[in-house]
């Protein structure tokens, strides 16, 4: 029985090491804790920012400052308007007619969070807000439409993206690009404007294997995830089974969203947005 | 000690433990209860769910560990291209249970936290079964031929044996390739350490059953 007592107390020693190396390296809990505080800082701006873009809208103007924001409607009343930490409101600037800050104390420096992060791919979420910040108090400013999904969506038909339609099929495409783009900025106004993480800065196609949408999108923002006329013309309902619509989707560093059909008879069809 | 005596592949020694680890077939009446109490196919049920879950929280532990190992090494010895896939770096499945099973909800969290936690919880467990079940295999050795036990030593044999084939096909046609990078062969150093210790321990084990049953 002794050789099984030193071979548990011996990888029982093996384990501690693991365990020890691994909370040093992910920070441990108050590095976690401050990761979430700023998540919700950053969030919290998201939301604040969507509704004095929303306030700008109906008003023309910015609020004089967030309490006002709050009173303009039911839905800026569910605002949070304090900081997760230290319970004191965020700071509000108003710098120009379009432009203004929202200001915080924020725990840890963005950079360097996305860095340690991206090595796992995985800070896309953070890093997709494009706002950055050190360590300590920071000021992010905002202009008046920067997550105007909505206002985009609206305003698509004044749009004149570069699209080559040249056959009935691009018709489609087109078409069918639009319904994906509408879908992925319907997801982003829902989810405080984060895009489906699916969707990186390199070009994917939309496919179970690599820009994986379906579930995201299907049934809540597009009934069915269309097909490139070449590659089946089908409608993808089903998000369990193997599927490929011969469509592609990436973001740029700003998160404009760039869906294109290069299956398209003559130039790629590519809409950003 | 008591416990001494009952040492792995030694002639056991007290007579209570003889009884009990005798075939009941070969026993008095009087014997065969008192073994029945200890050796029969049901009093050992406790001792078949101890094994049972020996293995399910080694299968947890090993993966914990592994899991943790690759992140270490990914950060230590990144990739040169890209990563991820079967490039070299992690499996994109792990990914994907990370990022959407586990670490939904969790907002942004280090990929390896979930797996700290699984390690952190499941150990003890492991460690108090694995203690638990070889001192009661030592000391009634009727043990050694529950079903459930010889299974889960088979399965996890045969499992580990086609994962290490697997992965040194996989390391030869890479080292053929010239993808033998230091993010490969500490990633492949990683699974194969982890395999052949699970793999040694289920041969020894068998192996060990055989002297005893000779």
């Amino acid at each position: 029985m002794r050789k099984y007592y030193y071979f548990i107390g011996i990888f029982t020693i093996f384990v501690i090491l693991i365990i020890i190396g691994g909370i040093a390296q992910t920070g441990g809990p108050n590095s976690a804790r401050n990761i979430k505080l700023d998540e919700e800082r950053i969030n919290n701006f998201r939301d604040i920012s969507y509704e004095i873009d929303e306030y700008y809208e109906s008003k023309n103007s910015l609020p004089t400052d967030l309490q006002v924001l709050m009173q303009s409607n039911p839905s800026a009343a569910r605002l949070n308007l304090s900081d997760p930490e230290s319970k004191k409101p965020y700071e509000y600037k108003k710098v120009s007619n379009i432009t203004y800050q929202l200001c915080a104390n924020f725990s840890t420096d963005s950079k360097e969070i996305a860095a340690e992060y991206d090595e796992y791919d995985y800070y896309d979420r953070y890093s997709e807000s494009k706002k950055t910040h050190p360590k300590g108090y920071h000021c992010i400013s905002y202009e008046i439409d920067d997550l105007g999904y909505d206002k985009e969506i609206d305003n698509y038909d004044d749009d004149t993206p570069n699209i080559n339609i040249s056959s009935a099929d691009n018709t489609k495409r087109r078409s069918h690009v639009t319904q994906i783009l509408n879908a992925i900025g319907a997801y982003a106004a829902d989810n405080k404007g984060i895009l489906p993480v699916a969707i990186t800065t390199g070009e994917q196609e939309i496919t179970e294997y690599q820009a994986d949408l379906c579930n995201d999108l299907v049934p809540n923002y597009i009934p069915a995830l269309p097909q490139d006329p070449v590659v089946g013309d089908n409608e993808i309902t089903d998000c369990n089974i193997t599927y490929d619509t011969g469509y592609f989707v990436s973001k740029d560093s700003n998160n404009r969203v760039t869906v294109s059909a290069p299956n398209a008879a003559g130039d790629k069809i590519t809409i950003t947005r | 000690m008591e416990v001494n005596n009952h040492d792995l592949g030694q002639p056991q020694q007290n007579s209570n433990i003889v009884h009990n680890s005798l075939p009941s077939e070969n026993l008095s009446p009087q014997q065969g209860i008192q073994s029945s109490n200890h050796s029969s196919g049901n009093t050992h049920t406790l001792e078949a769910f101890a094994y049972l879950f020996m293995f399910i929280t080694l299968y947890f532990v090993s993966a914990a560990i592994g899991m943790i190992l690759h992140y270490s090494a990914e950060k230590f010895f990144p990739p040169l291209g890209n990563p991820g896939g079967d490039a070299g770096g992690l499996p994109d499945i792990f990914s994907w249970f990370v990022l959407d099973v586990i670490g939904s909800g969790y907002g942004l969290i280090s990929p390896m936290i979930p797996y700290l936690a699984t390690l952190i919880v499941v150990y003890p467990f492991f460690a108090v079964l694995f203690l638990w079940v070889n001192k009661r295999k030592l000391e009634d050795p009727a043990i050694r031929k529950l079903d459930i036990r010889k299974l889960f030593l088979y399965l996890t044999l045969a499992a580990t044996f086609i994962f290490m084939l697997y992965k040194i096909i996989y390391l030869v046609m890479n080292l053929l390739t010239g993808n033998g990078s230091l993010n490969f062969l500490s990633h492949f150093s990683i699974t194969a350490s982890i395999n052949l210790s699970i793999f040694l321990y289920c041969f020894f084990e068998l192996r060990e059953d055989k002297k005893f049953n000779a």
